[in-house]
């Protein structure tokens, strides 16, 4: 601060004293004459990273970045006194203006005023200080957030003024009286002192080999490498516009999120994953592909990702395109030469021999498909013959077909579109993500965005602003096209396009029961001759592994019950926001005895070894441990609450509509994964926990889950079904990038790894479970976990509807999935 | 001679007290701002006292509509709820973690599962030991502390990302 207090004061006077202006080679230091003002709010910038603007011969560490400012003189930075940039979203160049900045950049979190303008009214400062690198952020950042809001204007035009009423469409027409174009504020205004509207960036935040978005703030933050000092992340331009992407992901998923200037959901949707899932993929692919879009350049189309920050530091690059020289020798631009999904999930071009189960690389599929499909569109749509215009003109295109599918998965209030009128529906049927009140629920662990789901809706929006015709934007581009394109990335993984709008509760309820332009919808059915990669087997060929005489070791379930594995993992989901809620005093760690067995009191680790029997290999493998519903409440002992297995076979059994637990005194609902063998005269079966804890005598707070503060308070969410095992809340779903067919997945992925220290499972791979210390050894427990996966003939087409999706309500029951039953004996080994 | 002495005192007593007295004063400024709040927009509302709690997903003023009895709870708040919080953070981040700021952004109600749970919504920060900070939103139980969601989860780009945390196989680890 001091520093600071002095220097800048100086350095102003220095700068009136020498007249002298300077060429960016040798602007290392705040001196420009800038006395008409021309100058103002301007400084010299860096306009790509060192890599690419030295052919590659910069390297990471004590650089120099005032000897790769552009040329043509300082660049306008903004015309605020601060560092901070304005948003608008211009509708027919009508800017619909946020109050208040919407970007403000600082050095780091302890920084506390947003730095001014030099004292000649300029933003030139001293190359490689902390002021010159927030300059230099806050022009890429505004540079990027003008080319999102100047593609998502179009978008909001061309769905909002130029489709018919029978299109249905996702971007709201009231995007400009929700600002949702934007971080909004979504609780009332009496938060709003935790809740900013501006996105806050740190140009040289604390974060050592990192760089992260935090929607919380919301935060970007780039960070350093400690074993290159003098080295940033902001030095390469690219890692700004791809954590800019992740923010500019997290605003498309929440765009329907709002109904007007006052009323917004309470919960934001995100792509986030704790461990390896196919949202953060999805996720980093999108991110990928904002950073192409803003850097494209038509002298230099094939560039990497990260060329400097990441390539020069790390050897992590990541090439956008097949046609990119890094990629290993099969992989081309031709059909079969495609990153396809999912041969190329764990593919790392940097290291192409290893397999590694990470969302970066598995993203690189996503943004391989984005930039082929912009590509595709540069050559068939009619476009203006400058290939930067021409690059402009297909940016918006794909943009809005970003921005409309990411609104339809992300939509809270569970419509997915608006009525005759374009306003918000605020009653009757719910169209995605189950309803208002589980939808959150469904987007991150029931019906989580995977690659199937992302390019089902994208094929979707293609079809109808895209291919369509007389609306369409390029009807060049057909249908056909467009799933063979999505074929070529082993991506055409849905049999229909869904597109019949239908009810999530109700076949016979459709888009016109709210909106009575849109007219009754034909199903869209997948041209199947396409189907050359995107190749669809039975879940009924998924199976836990089992020994045989040529696969001696094979298991079934890993499990991990040592200490510092579970507490690390518990760290781990607690930094990345999942809190997991701990049973205190009758579960923890510290009963964990380390012998590979189950036993009370601990917390132990599960991994289901999944078996693909199958002839090709299965992707996006989830298994839930979550409540659902699998049970039937005797009517005898209702009011008990105590229920027995549900025989899934009995045709008659429809499944619970609604995502309600089954909590004393409710008689319908889902129940939890795990029940316990019971024995009485005549039979032994399986049951509620809570039968078995009533014979015990536990009381409630010797149940797990139940949390309560003093001998008064009471927690109305505990659930007695789940008093003596239960599946941790924010660690009961795990996900598994590919098993390789004839194979499990220790042997697709782990044991690929060159070395026995390489091969690690994932944190999103595993589930955790507690035991209640109080269960007598011998116990015998059945937990009914559901597998599905995304090339899955049998887990999503509805065989009675014309293999239309099953609705969201059966994601409630069996049917789109396979039951794994895990059953094991407390102590048991 | 003695003029120039005289000048060179001034003016060492005039550096003194611009090294000295002006950082003093902006440390001064950047502790009152630090209280209060690192963003704080200069035009944030005070909160309002005693405000009845809202239940989510209705707009404030529906809910001003409501009678007492559609917005008591089946929990009863306690002051409490934030120390049960931060232990149970702190028994799930172990010795992970350096500091722990949970910020309260409203006191709702949630309506789940047929009952009415008096809430409260926080921003969550927490800071290892390495430095790195960690940001998202939960809802917790007003009575009990426990987190009953959480969103607006941060997320990281590491370098390599191969080397986020994973746990090695154990040879001994095996099946039931």
């Amino acid at each position: 601060m001091l520093k600071r207090s002095i220097l800048l004061p100086l350095l102003g006077v220095l700068a009136s004293c020498n007249p002298m202006e300077l060429e960016p080679k040798n602007t290392t230091s705040s001196i420009i004459n800038n006395n008409d003002g021309s100058y103002d709010g301007m400084a010299y910038i860096y306009a790509d990273s060192p890599a690419n603007l030295r052919n590659g011969n910069a390297r990471p560490g004590r650089i120099d970045m005032g000897e790769y400012l552009a040329s043509g003189g300082p660049k306008l930075i903004t015309n605020n006194n601060q560092l901070t940039g304005n948003c608008a979203l211009k509708v027919f160049s009508y800017p619909y203006a946020l109050n208040e900045p919407c970007v403000h950049v600082l050095s780091n979190a302890k920084q506390t005023q947003i730095t001014g303008r030099a004292s000649n009214k300029t933003f030139i400062f001293p190359a490689n200080t902390a002021e010159f690198y927030e300059t230099n952020t806050l022009y890429h950042v505004t540079k990027g957030t003008n080319f999102f809001l100047d593609n998502l204007g179009f978008a909001f035009e061309h769905v909002s003024y130029m489709l018919p009423p029978s299109i249905p469409k996702s971007i709201p027409s009231y995007l400009t009286d929700t600002k949702l174009f934007w971080f909004k504020s979504v609780l009332n205004q009496d938060s709003r002192i935790y809740r900013n509207e501006f996105l806050t960036t740190y140009s040289q935040c604390e974060l050592d080999k990192n760089a992260s978005f935090s929607p919380a703030g919301p935060t970007l933050c780039f960070g350093h490498f400690s074993e290159f000092p003098g080295f940033y992340f902001v030095q390469d331009p690219d890692i700004i516009y791809h954590e800019l992407g992740h923010a500019l992901v997290s605003i498309m998923m929440n765009l329907r999120n709002g109904r007007n200037s006052s009323t917004y959901h309470d919960l934001r949707s995100n792509l986030d994953a704790f461990g390896y899932n196919e949202a953060g993929s999805i996720n980093e692919g999108i991110a990928d592909y904002f950073a192409y879009l803003v850097t494209f350049d038509p002298k230099k189309p094939e560039r990497r990702i990260g060329e400097f920050a990441l390539g020069r530091t790390a050897k992590q690059a990541r090439p956008v395109s097949e046609a990119h020289p890094s990629h290993i020798s099969v992989v081309n631009e031709t059909s079969q030469g495609r990153l396809a999904y999912p041969e190329f999930l764990l593919y790392d071009p940097n290291y192409p021999t290893k397999s590694i189960e990470d969302v970066h690389y598995a993203g690189q599929i996503m943004t391989h498909y984005l930039v082929a499909l912009t590509k595709k569109f540069k050559s068939v749509c009619t476009l203006p013959t400058d290939p930067v215009e021409a690059h402009a003109r297909v940016s918006k295109y794909t943009s809005l077909l970003l921005a409309e599918t990411l609104a339809e998965l992300g939509d809270l209030y569970a419509k997915g579109i608006d009525n005759s009128f374009g306003s918000p529906v605020t009653t009757g049927a719910n169209f995605v993500n189950l309803d208002s009140n589980s939808s959150y629920v469904w987007l991150q662990v029931n019906n989580q965005v995977t690659y199937r789901r992302f390019s089902q809706v994208f094929a979707k929006k293609i079809k109808n602003f895209i291919s369509s015709s007389p609306y369409g934007l390029c009807p060049q581009f057909t249908k056909d096209d467009s799933e063979k394109l999505l074929d070529d990335y082993g991506l055409l993984l849905f049999k229909t396009y869904n597109d019949q709008g239908h009810s999530t509760k109700d076949r016979n309820i459709a888009f016109n029961s709210v909106n009575s332009s849109v007219p009754a919808l034909p199903l869209t059915k997948v041209q199947e001759s396409y189907r050359r990669k995107s190749t669809l087997t039975s879940k009924e060929l998924i199976s836990l592994a089992k020994k045989d005489d040529q696969h001696t070791d094979r298991v079934g379930f890993y499990l991990i019950d040592n200490k510092p594995d579970i507490d690390g993992i518990l760290q781990e989901l607690l930094f990345k926001g999942f809190t997991v809620p701990l049973s205190t005093n009758v579960a923890g760690t510290e009963y964990n005895s380390e012998d590979v067995r189950i036993s009370p009191g601990e917390i132990v680790g599960i991994i289901p070894n999944l078996q693909n029997n199958s002839n090709i290999s299965i992707a996006g493998v989830q298994v839930l441990a979550n409540d659902w519903d699998h049970v039937d409440l005797p009517p005898a002992n209702t009011a008990n609450g105590y229920y027995i297995e549900r025989d899934l076979t009995n045709p008659l059994r429809t499944t619970y509509k609604e995502y309600k637990r089954l909590i004393p005194p409710a008689t319908q609902g889902i129940a939890p994964v795990c029940m316990v063998q019971v024995s009485d005269d005549t039979q032994t079966r399986w049951a509620s926990q809570k039968e078995l804890a009533d014979q015990m005598g536990l009381n409630n707070k010797d149940c797990l889950g139940y949390s309560a503060s003093n001998q008064s308070a009471e927690d109305f969410t505990y659930n007695p079904h789940e008093c003596l095992v239960r599946f941790l809340p924010g660690a009961n779903t795990a996900f598994f990038s590919r098993i390789d067919s004839q194979k499990t997945y220790y042997e697709s992925v782990l044991k690929k790894a060159e070395t026995e220290a390489e091969r690690k499972f994932n944190v999103g791979n595993i589930l955790l479970m507690e035991v209640n210390k109080n269960i007598s050894p011998g116990t015998r427990f059945k937990c009914k976990m559901r597998v599905r996966f995304n090339n899955c003939s049998d887990c999503y087409a509805d065989p009675d509807a014309n293999d239309a999706d099953y609705l969201d309500y059966e994601l409630n029951g069996h049917k789109p999935f396979k039951v794994i039953n895990f059953e094991f004996d407390v102590n048991g080994g | 001679m003695a003029k120039r002495l005289l000048f060179l005192i001034s003016l060492f007593i005039v550096i003194l007290g611009i090294v000295y007295i002006y950082p003093r004063k902006n440390q001064i400024i950047e502790n009152k701002v630090e209280n209060i709040s690192p963003s704080a927009p200069e035009n944030s509302p005070s909160p309002i006292p005693n405000k009845p709690r809202r239940i989510l997903g209705m707009k404030p003023e529906e809910n001003q509509k409501l009678s007492d009895e559609d917005l008591r709870t089946d929990n009863i708040p306690s002051e409490d709820w934030e120390d049960i919080l931060t232990q149970n953070l702190e028994a799930q981040g172990g010795n992970s973690l350096q500091e722990i700021q949970i910020k309260k952004t409203e006191s709702v109600i949630l309506v789940r599962d047929n009952r009415k749970l008096a809430a409260e919504s926080v921003v969550i920060t927490l800071t290892r030991k390495d430095g790195a900070e960690s940001s998202f939103r939960a809802l917790v139980d007003s009575e009990t502390g426990k987190v009953l969601e959480t969103w607006d989860r941060p997320v990281f780009d590491p370098v390599h990302p191969n080397e986020n945390f994973k746990v090695k196989l154990n040879p001994i680890y095996h099946g039931n």
